[in-house]
């Protein structure tokens, strides 16, 4: 009964004059035709786009490495490590931090903190502008049983939170792992600011987008160790290149008892830490 | 056929929709965004050409061989010129001097890496600062560390 009654409907009401474009199937056909036609030309049209931009700018979409004036980042993959129990706190690696990257007064792209442990477990942590000046004798009211100074910097983590909620692309991570940010893009919602576990970005008070640590990356791809590695005198700041053959560095992440901050959180921090101690947080 | 019309205008629609989205992304996305992922390539590039402010290490042996080989010899060999002088380029740039570099002659600056704290390391040397001078038989409590140690070779 159905079907007779759907098949007489188009020939009852327009005869035969009304061919298929009339009923509501001949309609839906050609409809999802154009429609498919539609999103066809608009890939065609997106992908010849991209192909275009790639033209010009002379390289492969994908994965192959570019050169910045001679220097390729595909062959590079840097870590940092910090041995604790060599550093002696004299705040020379902040210095040299704020010398090389014109850091803002009172903002840290790397600082020290002092920790002061008593024998039962009470704990003093300071950290006075940052260590930037130095650290002066301080009375705490008992008698030192573990004392350290706890340099930090950016993690520049492999599963790095920053760059995931970035909503306009500013935060990223080169193909030799340094986390950067970019000042011209960057709105200064201050999202990545809030989601770094370790406190190692801030908003630039004068440009007002996000700053933070670049690994002194012009040095990096000049050959050069960062100027905090280079000015710690005791040698417990170092730079490593996992991709360098017998690097040092790489080597001891390898071998030895290294750890990392927070490693619940799995990001995957690239600055390792020799002689961390469960106070250290 | 008289509906084709209607077919033919959502299809020009669809179409004027997809050449303009291509043209504001065109225009609106920076050259070099997505290259390598979701971030604009000319940034890397950026960071990369940055100036630099401390010199490469031993580049100041090139002028200062004698002062270098004298601290090279000290226990402060290990100890990066810049440390303690500042950074390259106040003094020298494109391979030109551009200004003298400063010397700190301070008790603070020697402070920083010796002055006896709780909590640094106990095998590093170390004397309170306060004492230390008149302990050693000075005239005064404040005198600087440079009129009796030589910052290039301390242990002479």
């Amino acid at each position: 009964m159905l079907t007779n009654q759907m098949n007489d409907q188009p020939e009852g009401l327009n005869g035969e004059t009304c061919a298929p474009v009339c009923d509501r199937r001949g309609f839906l056909r050609r409809g999802v035709g154009a429609l498919g036609a539609s999103v066809a030309a608009l890939v065609i049209l997106d992908l010849g786009e991209l192909k275009a931009l790639a033209q010009k700018a002379g390289v492969p979409t994908r994965p192959a490495g570019p050169v910045l004036g001679g220097y390729d980042w595909t062959k590079h993959n840097y870590v940092y490590l910090i041995d604790l129990r060599k550093c002696i706190g004299c705040g020379s690696c902040v210095r040299a931090c704020y010398r090389e990257n014109d850091v803002p007064a009172g903002y840290f792209r790397t600082w020290v903190e002092r920790y002061q442990v008593s024998a039962v477990g009470e704990l003093v942590i300071d950290s006075p502008n940052g260590g930037k000046d130095g650290f002066e004798p301080s009375i705490i009211g008992y008698e030192v049983a573990k004392g350290f100074f706890f340099p930090k910097l950016c993690c520049h983590c492999t599963n790095t939170p920053c760059v995931q909620l970035c909503p306009v692309g500013a935060s990223y991570r080169t193909l030799d792992g340094v986390v950067l940010v970019d000042e011209k893009r960057c709105v200064g919602c201050g999202y990545c600011v809030q989601a770094c576990p370790y406190g190692s970005r801030f908003l630039h008070p004068v440009t007002h987008t996000a700053s933070k640590c670049t690994l002194c990356y012009h040095r990096l791809t000049r050959g050069l160790e960062q100027a905090c590695v280079q000015a710690c005198p005791v040698g417990a700041r170092r730079l490593g290149d996992t991709k360098k053959l017998g690097d040092e560095v790489a080597r001891i992440i390898a071998t030895e008892r290294v750890q990392i901050l927070q490693p619940e959180l799995l990001t995957e921090p690239n600055c390792f830490y020799l002689g961390l101690t469960k106070e250290a947080r | 056929m008289e509906h084709t019309k209607h077919i033919i205008r959502a299809v020009l629609l669809l179409v004027l929709a997809t050449v303009g989205f291509v043209l504001v992304r065109h225009f609106v996305y920076p050259e070099s965004f997505g290259r390598y992922g979701h971030y604009r390539f000319d940034s890397v590039a950026e960071h990369a050409s940055k100036e630099l402010e401390h010199g490469a290490p031993g580049v100041c042996n090139r002028c200062h061989a004698e002062e270098a080989q004298k601290k090279a010899e000290g226990k402060h060999a290990s100890v990066s010129c810049e440390l303690c002088h500042g950074p390259l380029g106040v003094h020298v740039k494109a391979d030109a001097k551009v200004g003298d570099m400063p010397i700190d002659r301070s008790v603070k600056l020697c402070g920083y890496c010796h002055q006896r704290l709780d909590a640094r390391r106990s095998d590093f040397p170390q004397v309170v600062l306060a004492s230390h001078a008149l302990e050693k038989g000075a005239p005064t409590a404040e005198m600087a560390c440079l009129e009796c140690h030589n910052a290039h070779k301390p242990n002479e």
